[in-house]
């Protein structure tokens, strides 16, 4: 298992390479410069910012440099934020992405697991069908809708919850609920078809005539099969639910990192591009692995060579 | 930059559309009329996280918001008029005809006590033309006597015999490389040559002159050449409280420039101490560092969520700053500013804009209000680019916009249609009122041009940076031409910096832009269209236009020299160089509790005069506050030239 783990964290070094190297040279074959505004910049003036940034020295230097301050941990200074470095910025927005979906993961899994379990076990009854309708709904309404619906009723007519900002306990709950949902109607039917799949299973047969009670069957038997599935979409989805709420924190103006993906490639603002694809890269590239882990954990028929 | 509405904007629209109002406290007002918190604070906003809070380097509005508040310059503008009225000055003299302008400080201090002085006004002005600064606005204090050649590094030429004529050393410099021109310092002993040639070039042309006219001779003696150094710009601080400043030429704006943030004070000692410590001089404005000297002080400032700003004891007015706190968010999306605002949680939008769809149905509430900004939005025409390098071609087609169709139609903002560059009553200027509208006489141009319906036009480009109020507008204009001129348009629709990046290069046809002045003048939008303007992107120039600007601006008569800039501008606009649509408008929703807010051309929002009528604690009072702006201050006479 730990050699199962390490062996893979070290194949993840070449992986992020590849999409370092990539992702400069994409950013910098991009038409424009970080400093150009409709207010001409005379030469002078471009010069030194242009060296102060050390994009007057030929592009493979320039990537030397930046692979080379990667390594330390330095991920460089935003032109657009002057006298910021990358990872202040990603410091400062982070945690308040990582909040944010973490108050999203929680509520996506409370609602979608309680759903799912309750559909399967309920199968074909009134409880099964009306999960699952409000399943299809919570896919179908975008966080664009749902977003402004719920500030609509919590904000402007009940005004109860701020609708936006940040700072307190009550500034993470609507973008919480409103990134979540879609989330939980992924997870209620992916629990759902999951624990379909056991509930029939010999091994619960088998539980339910040991005479276990209904409850532990589906805690210790059903689940760890049916979550299977679950399982494998959480992976790639808290990564996206941690780091790609864009939309979700432009409606709340949340200030997290979600408008760098759009805002950072807008303004050519290169090294923060390249912080935040670097940063969303080792999130995914770790949540899949934590995912392939989780795997063995739940299945009994998954070994690790 | 504005950032592009996407759906979340869209959505939100469509929704609120759909399900119309909500519970409020008074029908007449958008949201609720009681303010969330004490009376001796204000909640607004800014649209955005400021690049810089640097006097010498903001470029944006949200920067100059907080600077404007924060610092405190030599004059600053009348809330409502704009006109100067003084400020760390208490007053000047003018002299040398409007060359030289000599200022009094009246004694005041830093926030950390330390007193302000005219070095530090110095120094201000010395650094943001420095080109280390990098300042991207130094160009605002090119004015200033041998400002220029400080900032874009002009070679500085000695050891020539006195009475050298200056044509003979630009002769000598020209073997070695391009030169602008080459004129004497006032002492007469040294000469500034300015590079030339093309500007990407000119860093290599530079050293090549350096190198050249280092030892060279001239009438046997050997020349020394050096760069421009801060000691020759014309500004000095005479003693502690008296700064002398020499101009390149009259300038009748010059106090409306001294009152704009980028020309505000600089702690001197502040920076010279994080440079002792070793401390990177871009964090000095952060806030265990930073020091300022206006109405408030920054308290807290937290990276793209708020800042809160406190009052300043030590401000040398202070006893007319009236409220404690000013707490800014910094929301850029417009929906959820007014969201925001609906809500309570927001007094005023502050520096965001309303969505431009929502104005309709927000003009019906008494909280709404709106008035001109100085502001106009144009389309830049390449002259040298066929069919357009003909003027009648120009004209033709500026003559067959609908300016007023497109303002009430399309923009739907209050924007006002213009044909003139300069909007007009703009600091007394009459305008040039411009016909808006003649598809007769357009039709008319374009057959004296030799184009009608046996040999149209061929297609023209039309370019504009992606957002969909740009694109509605090129569209319009699409529509307009064919209908009037039966001209085939195609519209080009561009990621922004890759759109800068083809203005610059002059790869386009017809291209938006918009200006918005600096300083209320016409002399901002007319300046445009100078030769030596790097924000000209019409290729076209006029010996004679450039000479009428000349002129106007040594004429120190205020009526003579607006009328010479009228002249001007007839001139230029004859020949079309660019097409102006409208000048903007600025709409905005304001708490009817929150005072001491008026509106003015250049959107100045100044905290010390806000104040709270604290009725609305208890329910929308029956009767209006008066609040009337503050009278308009004068300098006071600081008598003749000192001995």
């Amino acid at each position: 298992m730990t050699r199962f783990v390490l062996r893979r964290l070290l194949g993840l070094v070449p992986t992020l390479l590849v999409i370092v190297v990539l992702s400069f040279l994409v950013i910098r074959l991009a038409p424009g410069s970080p400093f150009s505004t409709e207010r001409g910049l005379p030469a002078e003036v471009r010069e030194v910012l242009n060296a102060r940034y050390g994009f007057d020295r030929p592009l493979h230097e320039q990537l030397l440099s930046y692979v080379g301050n990667l390594l330390r941990g330095d991920l460089g200074l935003s032109t657009k934020y002057p006298g910021r470095t990358v990872n202040e910025i990603i410091a400062d927005g982070f945690p308040v992405t990582l909040a944010l979906g973490g108050v999203a993961l929680c509520w996506a899994l409370l609602l979608g697991v309680g759903a799912g379990i309750l559909g399967a076990v309920r199968q074909n009854t009134w409880w099964d069908h009306a999960a699952m309708s409000a399943a299809m709904i919570g896919i179908g309404i975008p966080t664009f809708v749902l977003g402004p619906l719920l500030i609509l009723l919590f904000s402007l007519t009940l005004y109860v919850l701020p609708p936006g900002g940040w700072g307190s306990l009550r500034h993470v709950i609507l973008p919480g609920l409103t990134l979540g949902t879609a989330y939980a109607a992924y997870i209620a039917r992916l629990t759902r078809g999951g624990m379909l799949e056991v509930i029939r299973a010999d091994f619960v047969r088998t539980a339910r005539a040991k005479g276990l009670s209904e409850a532990l069957i589906v805690r210790r038997h059903m689940l760890r099969g049916g979550l299977l599935p679950v399982i494998t979409f959480l992976g790639p989805a808290t990564a996206n639910m941690l780091v790609g709420s864009v939309v979700v924190e432009k409606i709340f103006a949340t200030p997290g990192i979600g408008p760098y993906f759009v805002d950072a490639a807008f303004n050519r603002d290169y090294f923060l591009v390249m912080g935040i694809v670097v940063l969303y890269s080792v999130f995914l590239l770790l949540m899949n692995l934590l995912v392939d882990v989780a795997y063995g954990l739940l299945d009994p028929r998954v070994r690790y060579e | 930059m504005r950032s592009i509405p996407g759906y979340a904007e869209v959505s939100v629209l469509c929704l609120f559309a759909l399900l119309g109002s909500c519970a409020r406290s008074d029908d007449r007002y958008y949201g609720t009329t009681e303010p969330r918190h004490g009376p001796d604070e204000v909640w607004s906003n800014l649209s955005g996280e400021p690049e810089w809070i640097d006097p010498g380097k903001c470029t944006e509005v949200n920067g100059g918001t907080i600077i404007g508040n924060t610092f405190a310059g030599l004059t600053r503008p009348h809330p409502v008029t704009l006109e100067p009225m003084p400020d760390i000055a208490q007053g000047w003299r003018i002299e040398e005809e409007g060359r030289v302008f000599v200022f009094k400080l009246r004694p005041s201090q830093w926030s950390d006590g330390t007193p302000l002085t005219a070095h530090d006004f110095e120094f201000a002005w010395k650094r943001l033309l420095d080109r280390e600064t990098a300042s991207r606005y130094a160009s605002f204090l090119h004015p200033l006597e041998y400002g220029a050649d400080f900032n874009l590094q002009s070679l500085v030429v000695e050891g020539f015999a006195t009475g050298t004529e200056p044509a003979r050393l630009q002769q000598l410099a020209a073997q070695f490389g391009p030169v602008e021109s080459v004129r004497l310092l006032r002492d007469g002993k040294r000469a500034l040559v300015r590079i030339g040639g093309d500007e990407e070039q000119r860093s290599a042309a530079r050293e090549a002159l350096r190198r050249g006219l280092s030892g060279a001779r001239l009438d046997g003696a050997a020349l020394r050449v050096s760069v421009a150094s801060s000691d020759l710009v014309g500004v000095r601080a005479l003693d502690d409280l008296t700064l002398e400043v020499r101009l390149e030429t009259p300038l009748p704006y010059f106090l409306d420039l001294v009152a704009y943030h980028t020309t505000m004070p600089v702690p001197r000692h502040l920076l010279a101490r994080l440079k002792a410590q070793g401390v990177n001089e871009d964090l000095w404005t952060r806030t265990e560092h930073i020091v300022s000297n206006g109405a408030y002080t920054l308290k807290e400032w937290k990276f793209r969520q708020h800042m809160v700003l406190e009052k300043n004891p030590r401000y040398w007015d202070a006893e007319h700053v009236k409220l404690r706190t000013i707490r800014l968010a910094m929301v850029d999306s417009q929906n959820t500013t007014l969201n925001l605002y609906e809500a309570g949680e927001l007094d005023y939008i502050g520096n965001a804009e309303l969505p431009a769809e929502f104005r309709d149905h927000l003009r019906q509430f008494e909280d709404y209000r709106q008035a001109p900004y100085l502001g106009v939005y144009f389309f830049w025409l390449n002259t040298r680019e066929p069919p357009l390098d003909d003027p009648k071609v120009r004209r033709a087609l500026s003559l067959a916009v609908d300016r007023e169709a497109l303002t009430r139609n399309v923009t739907r903002g209050g924007q006002i249609p213009t044909a003139d560059l300069v909007p007009r009553g703009l600091a007394g200027y009459a305008g040039l009122n411009r016909p808006l509208f003649d598809p007769v006489a357009a039709k008319a141009l374009l057959a004296e041009a030799g184009y009608g319906p046996s040999r149209p036009l061929p297609p023209i480009r039309l370019s504009f940076n992606t957002l969909e109020s740009h694109k509605l507008i090129a569209e319009a204009l699409q529509a307009m031409w064919k209908q009037h001129l039966g001209i085939d348009v195609e519209l080009e629709n561009l990621e922004w910096k890759v759109y800068l990046k083809k203005l610059e290069m002059f790869d386009f046809q017809i291209a938006r832009l918009a200006w918005i002045g600096d300083y209320p003048d016409p002399n901002t939008f007319l300046e445009l269209l100078l030769k030596d303007n790097g924000n000209n992107h019409s290729h076209w120039t006029d010996p004679e236009f450039e000479a009428l600007m000349q002129r106007a601006n040594r004429t120190t008569d205020r009526a003579a020299r607006l009328s010479l800039l009228l002249q001007a501008e007839r001139l230029a606009l004859a020949q079309t160089p660019l097409i102006p649509i409208y000048v903007y408008s600025r709409t905005e929703m304001i708490k009817p509790y929150l005072k001491g807010n008026w509106m003015n051309y250049q959107h100045h929002t100044f905290f010390a005069n806000w104040w709270i009528d604290e009725r609305y604690y208890t329910g929308v009072p029956g009767t209006e506050a008066a609040d009337p702006p503050p009278p308009l201050q004068h300098p006071i006479d600081i008598g003749g030239r000192a001995p």
